[in-house]
């Protein structure tokens, strides 16, 4: 058995699956203070009678996302992989909502999450990838991010209007951990490196 | 398990990613710190959400030089201890959340420590004992409390600061006086070059085991906005004067209360010079032993955090492994 520990908390609501060859075997998802992520591990191992050493690589949500939620999957990602001496890889929110949305709609995804201060961020997930992210003003990020024609929506703007458009609402709104096992996404390269959540000031809200 | 039992002590509470390798004598096998001083300098003092960002990068390295220094493997600890408060939430976090993990992966238990207990066994670090019963003044950034120990874990407390505590005044006196973060060693410095001619009060003398440096560190300003202004030097000196003559004035009459066979001074603050000498007077007239942790010791470290999880197991103490900002000293 070699498993992938996949591991979201980009929201209060924080998610852990295990899987193997791109199926979730084991899944859950806790709020307030039941969201602790070395029970929901051991929980995931005993149900599937495994012990760590079976996890051949680790998973995280890095955002965009609550800061400190995201510190908190980063901080226990990065320690296990430490431990067991297994690669971590990051993946975005945006890639995790955005593939689902894909998915359910064939279309070209605007992402979009709340952030600090009455701002937002947005991104656009083309079916493979994130190919744009900024951070700012809703209504001055929109539209650099949204390409032509029919476009969906996902994350934390529902019924998202901006610059005389409207979009596609697909339904999804929360990433989940299970993506990063069986959501069809671009491989990492392998790394012995740590993660780190983006912030506001991440390169990738400006190139 | 290794021949030598050795706790991992990892602590994260404020801006110092610290940890080290603790045997149950006090032994320090190997000690690390990420320092986040230059991160904060700008700021006047600690930002929360740098500080765990910072904890995030420099907490692994830190595990890793230690364990490496020791030579010591992951799988051999006897126990990982990590604060669990009282502390900023955010940088309280990054250590739990590594802390379990690292206990997870290597099949090692994990025990939350009360940061605050910690301080108190720093000053039974390196070989140096408390004699008990104890008198204890904890001073730090965070806290001033003065508690009476019966032994290691056994603690009551006498009084607390109802406002700020010294260490935050100092730092909030030395950001007045122009003086780099942290305030306190330059706030020592300069005090040692002048004299103590500015009158403030000395709040809470009289009464009972309370302290407040709030109004004092108002007197401060007050001070700094007469005309003329006082040397910067004097309003320093006479500062520092108006803290001592609280602490000690506490400390003297809780150990003419009631006697006890040392006074324990521990915390940030215990690092000041001149609370040292202080200290040393006052015990020396009333015949009670002084104890002081080392000075490398006397701030945040995790060599304190891994000494006092040894209370923990000895009394089968297991709060759970969760951040708590606000904890009180006498929780486990």
């Amino acid at each position: 058995m070699r498993l992938r520990l996949a591991i979201e908390t980009s929201a209060s609501r924080y998610g852990l699956a295990l899987g193997e060859a791109c199926s979730v075997l084991f899944e859950c998802a806790e709020e307030g203070e039941r969201r602790d992520l070395s029970t929901m591990l051991r929980t995931g191992l005993n149900a599937l009678g495994a012990a760590p050493a079976v996890i051949a690589d680790i998973a995280v949500d890095i955002g965009p996302g609550s800061l400190g939620s995201l510190r908190d999957g980063a901080a226990f990602a990065n320690g296990l992989a430490y431990a067991l001496k297994r690669p971590v890889f990051g993946f975005l929110s945006f890639e995790l909502i955005g593939a689902v949305a894909h998915r359910a709609t064939g279309l070209p995804v605007l992402c979009t999450r709340r952030a600090n201060e009455g701002l937002a961020y947005a991104g656009l997930f083309d079916g493979r990838r994130v190919s744009v992210m900024r951070h700012g003003r809703l209504e001055d990020i929109v539209p650099p991010v949204a390409p032509e024609g029919r476009v969906a929506v996902a994350g934390s703007f529902r019924d998202l209007s901006c610059a005389g458009r409207t979009f596609h609402w697909s339904g999804v709104e929360a990433p989940e951990a299970r993506t990063m096992i069986d959501g069809d996404l671009a491989e990492r390269p392998a790394s012995d490196a740590p993660v780190f959540p983006l912030t506001e000031t991440s390169a990738v809200f400006r190139d | 398990m290794t021949e030598r039992a050795l706790i991992l002590g990892i602590e994260t509470s404020c801006d110092d990613t610290a940890a080290a390798l603790v045997d149950r004598e006090g032994t320090v096998h190997a000690a690390a710190t990420a320092s986040q001083l230059d991160i904060h300098a700008t700021h006047g003092g600690v930002y929360p959400e740098l500080a765990s960002r910072a904890h995030l990068q420099t907490i692994l390295p830190v595990i890793d030089q230690v364990l490496r220094e020791a030579k010591v493997a992951g799988p051999d600890l006897h126990t990982i201890a990590v604060t669990r408060g009282p502390g900023l939430i955010g940088s309280l976090l990054v250590g739990v959340n590594t802390a379990t993990a690292l206990g997870l992966a290597w099949g090692v238990p994990t025990v939350g420590v009360n940061h605050l207990r910690g301080h108190l066994r720093s000053a039974e670090l390196e070989g140096r004992r408390i004699a008990y019963p104890a008198l204890v003044l904890l001073v730090s950034g965070g806290h001033t409390v003065l508690a009476r120990m019966a032994g290691p874990g056994d603690i009551a407390v006498l009084g607390a600061s109802r406002d700020d505590s010294v260490g935050e005044a100092f730092d909030k006196v030395g950001r007045m006086l122009g003086l780099p973060f942290p305030g306190g060693p330059h706030v020592d410095r300069l005090a040692a070059t002048g004299a103590a001619t500015v009158a403030l009060p000395r709040p809470l003398l009289h009464e009972g085991y309370e302290f407040s440096f709030s109004g004092l560190k108002s007197a401060v300003a007050r001070s700094l906005n007469q005309s003329p202004a006082p040397a910067p030097a004097d309003l320093a000196a006479s500062f520092v004067a108006a803290c001592l003559d609280v602490l000690i004035g506490k400390c003297r009459r809780a150990l003419l209360a009631e006697p006890v066979a040392s006074l324990v001074i521990v915390g940030g603050v215990a690092a000041s010079p001149p609370l040292r000498l202080a200290a040393e007077a006052l015990c020396a007239e009333l015949g009670v032993a002084l104890c002081v942790p080392p000075q490398r010791w006397a701030t945040d470290n995790a060599a304190m955090i891994a000494l006092a999880a040894w209370d923990y197991l000895d009394r089968g103490q297991a709060p759970p492994v969760t951040a708590q900002a606000r904890l009180p000293l006498t929780s486990w």
